[in-house]
């Protein structure tokens, strides 16, 4: 059977005998597609006790990433750390509808449409 | 555009089998690079001078918050790994141990701890010592470096493609 596909080269490079590392774009693999980002604005009444959520329109957990706001320094982002007085629990968790989170820093979460659990 | 995965019909295929769609986004490299900071031999006493915070950026200039990697924040290595007087260079993507920031419940009196942050103009790794007991501890000259990617993906941009 014939296969089919797309190949997208680095400039430079000949597609036809590029090595994968050098491609930009391959039908061979998956790309993560991101389709939303959500905002949870600061809130100091949200907590591990207190988890808020948004649901994220699928039916089924996404992959995700996420940047939060430091919570000394205004206008620093970076991963939200698990949270040692909370058990170790993540502060970013998704599942089958929502999206949750229990820190009052802001964060914003990007969604893939990319299952969680895949093979 | 779509693309489905091999054997699935791409005007059938649900979300979960397309390879790739103009509906949705994607993340996009805007570089790779390396932060990397000279940390000189200094001694911390908490009696005296008990932190030090030592930072390099690189200036990304695109005016939001864009996605990035490695995403870690507060990795402690320096007891778990290595003592703090180690003058070895280190690669802080290499670190799988985490150790807890100062607090009640910290379990190091001392450490050195290593966070990669961005803001809307640079990306910045920041090395910050301390030590909480009140004798002499001395932490090591040596590099600290950390590998970087920038999207062009801004994290602000409360999009929804569905």
């Amino acid at each position: 059977m014939s296969k089919y596909g797309v190949k997208v080269s680095r400039p430079g490079y000949n597609v036809k005998s590029s090595e994968d590392a050098d491609l930009v774009f391959s039908t061979v693999f998956n790309t993560l597609k991101a389709f939303k980002v959500l905002h949870f604005d600061y809130d100091a009444g949200r907590s591990p006790m207190n988890i808020d959520s948004q649901l994220h329109g699928l039916d089924y957990a996404p992959t995700f990433l996420v940047l939060s706001e430091d919570s000394v320094t205004s206008g620093r982002w970076s991963m939200a750390i698990s949270d040692y007085f909370g058990g170790g629990a993540s502060q970013v968790f998704v599942d089958t509808t929502s999206v949750y989170y229990n820190q009052s820093e802001a964060c914003y979460v990007i969604l893939f449409i990319d299952p969680l659990d895949a093979e | 555009m779509k693309i489905s995965r091999e054997g699935v019909d791409v005007k059938k295929a649900s979300y979960k089998d397309l390879l790739f769609s103009t509906q949705f986004d994607t993340l996009k490299i805007l570089k790779t690079g390396t932060l990397s900071i000279d940390l000189p031999e200094e001694v911390l006493n908490s009696g005296a001078t008990a932190t030090s915070t030592h930072s390099v950026s690189y200036e990304h200039n695109l005016d939001y918050i864009p996605m990035f990697l490695p995403l870690f924040g507060g990795v402690g290595y320096a007891t778990l790994t290595r003592g703090v007087d180690d003058t070895s260079d280190f690669i802080v993507n290499d670190s799988a141990e985490w150790e807890i920031p100062p607090g009640s419940y910290s379990p190091s009196e001392y450490n050195e701890v290593a966070t990669i942050y961005v803001t809307t103009t640079e990306i910045v790794l920041q090395i910050y010592r301390y030590n909480t007991l009140p004798v002499n501890q001395t932490f090591g000259e040596h590099t600290a470096e950390a590998y970087y990617t920038l999207f062009y993906n801004n994290m602000s941009n409360e999009m929804d493609l569905l």
